[in-house]
């Protein structure tokens, strides 16, 4: 799973990625997080608003930071594989 | 209830709390200096050349919050109501579909509207741009809404008065939308047009809009938060600039440089478009200097290409446009700057 941060560097952007990895140490899921500062390519990819949210190349999210509950969300509908459980 | 949900509350309470004691007790009549008493505690304090520089600094921190607070709270407010309440997509879709100046003018009045942070204004530049709303709007979105966000006016307004705040909208919407034509009009069959990019609709951009109000005023609570997280050191940062101005630069220089005629107006309009100022740093700054001897249509100069323009956000466009684009309206925006400047001062020749 590839999951990809777009901001220029700014404070909020930074709390997405913190969210993102948050999100992926609750889950247990290992996956790709790319956080993505070059502008052109914020724009390529049609992120109008900073920060921006894309898993598998799709945007989930712009101009917002997302609630750690929806970027596990997310991840989940993208996820192949089933989360490990963690035995008690 | 975690950290977040707490101290949205608590910003929601503080607010209230604020709002009844000024009401209640009028302390904001009893704390106001006039800006000849300033001044004048200003000379004395430095004349008297005993204290130390950093008592100088918490004096002027302390000065700037007696001026701007109520001003300052009221766009923390603002602004967490904005990302939360204002109709982006909607504004967004009228800058890039219409034809003639509606964009032009939707692009220099709801600029504001769409973003607070900075940062994010390039890509949201780019994006307009590569989605066919033509380089003008465009352009004059990128120029006008740094200067015209109800954060900065606010600042403004209790730190330097309502005759610059008001200025301000004017230039800033005026000259916005004027380089942008121009621009527009100097590459028009110049450059090529750029390839159309993909815009995924399903995105959810905007939270659901199925929340209660009380939900939504929580959003905004949450969003001033991050807000006065991100903003406060800055203008802190712009304060003490100010002070340092104040005890270290001595008002003939400043006279000399930046004090009233053509030359000064068009020396800090140049300074404007290549210093990077970030957001409200302008206002404690610009302050500081006009204390300490500068012209008031150098200020207004200043105060328009300042936070308009810098040499970061220039390199940033060249990533998406040719570098021919930037230095053109750059160059505009240098002469506007200067412009606004000299027709400011005709009409305000005293702070």
């Amino acid at each position: 799973m590839k999951i990809e941060v777009f901001g220029p560097g700014c404070h909020r952007c930074i709390e997405v990625e913190k969210g993102v990895k948050s999100a992926l140490s609750e889950l247990n899921i290992v996956a790709d997080v790319e956080k993505i500062e070059d502008i052109a390519k914020i724009v390529d990819a049609g992120i109008m608003q900073t920060p921006g949210l894309r898993i598998n190349g799709n945007i989930k999210c712009f101009g917002r930071i997302p609630k750690v509950e929806e970027i596990k969300k997310w991840i989940l509908e993208n996820n192949i594989y089933k989360p490990i459980q963690k035995r008690k | 209830m975690d950290k977040k949900t707490i101290s949205a509350i608590g910003i929601l309470l503080f607010i209230f709390a604020v709002i009844i004691v000024y009401e209640w007790s009028g302390i904001w009549k009893g704390v106001k200096v006039t800006m000849a008493e300033n001044k004048v505690i200003t000379a004395k304090l430095l004349e008297e050349n005993k204290i130390p520089v950093h008592s100088f600094l918490i004096y002027t921190i302390i000065d700037y919050a007696k001026h701007s607070w109520l001003c300052l709270l009221l766009a923390f407010i603002a602004a967490g109501a904005l990302q939360e309440f204002a109709p982006r997509d909607k504004v967004i879709k009228l800058m890039g579909s219409g034809r003639g100046f509606t964009p032009y003018a939707v692009a220099g009045c709801g600029g504001p509207l769409l973003s607070m942070c900075s940062c994010s204004i390039i890509p949201l530049f780019g994006g307009l741009y590569k989605r066919g709303a033509g380089l003008g709007p465009a352009i004059t979105f990128l120029l006008a809404s740094p200067a015209f966000n109800p954060a900065a006016i606010l600042l403004t307004l209790g730190l330097l008065g309502w005759k610059f705040a008001m200025a301000r909208i004017v230039v800033a919407i005026t000259a916005g939308i004027l380089v942008g034509y121009a621009t527009d009009r100097f590459f028009k069959n110049r450059l090529p047009e750029p390839e159309p990019i993909r815009i995924d609709t399903k995105a959810e951009g905007a939270p659901q809009e199925d929340q209660g109000f009380g939900k939504r005023l929580f959003n905004m609570a949450l969003y001033s938060r991050e807000f006065v997280k991100m903003v406060l050191p800055l203008i802190l940062l712009g304060v003490i600039c100010a002070g340092l101005v104040k005890a270290f630069l001595p008002p003939s220089f400043i006279i000399k440089y930046l004090g009233n005629g053509i030359l000064p107006i068009m020396l800090s309009s140049a300074i404007g478009v290549f210093m990077y100022t970030p957001t409200l740093v302008e206002v404690p700054l610009v302050r500081g200097l006009l204390e300490s001897g500068m012209g008031t249509g150098a200020a207004m100069a200043f105060l328009l290409t300042g936070p308009a323009l810098s040499l970061p956000s220039i390199l940033g466009v060249c990533k998406i446009v040719k570098p021919r684009v930037p230095a053109v309206y750059a160059a505009l925006m240098w002469i506007c700057g200067t412009i606004a400047g000299l027709i400011f001062w005709f009409f305000v020749p005293k702070f």
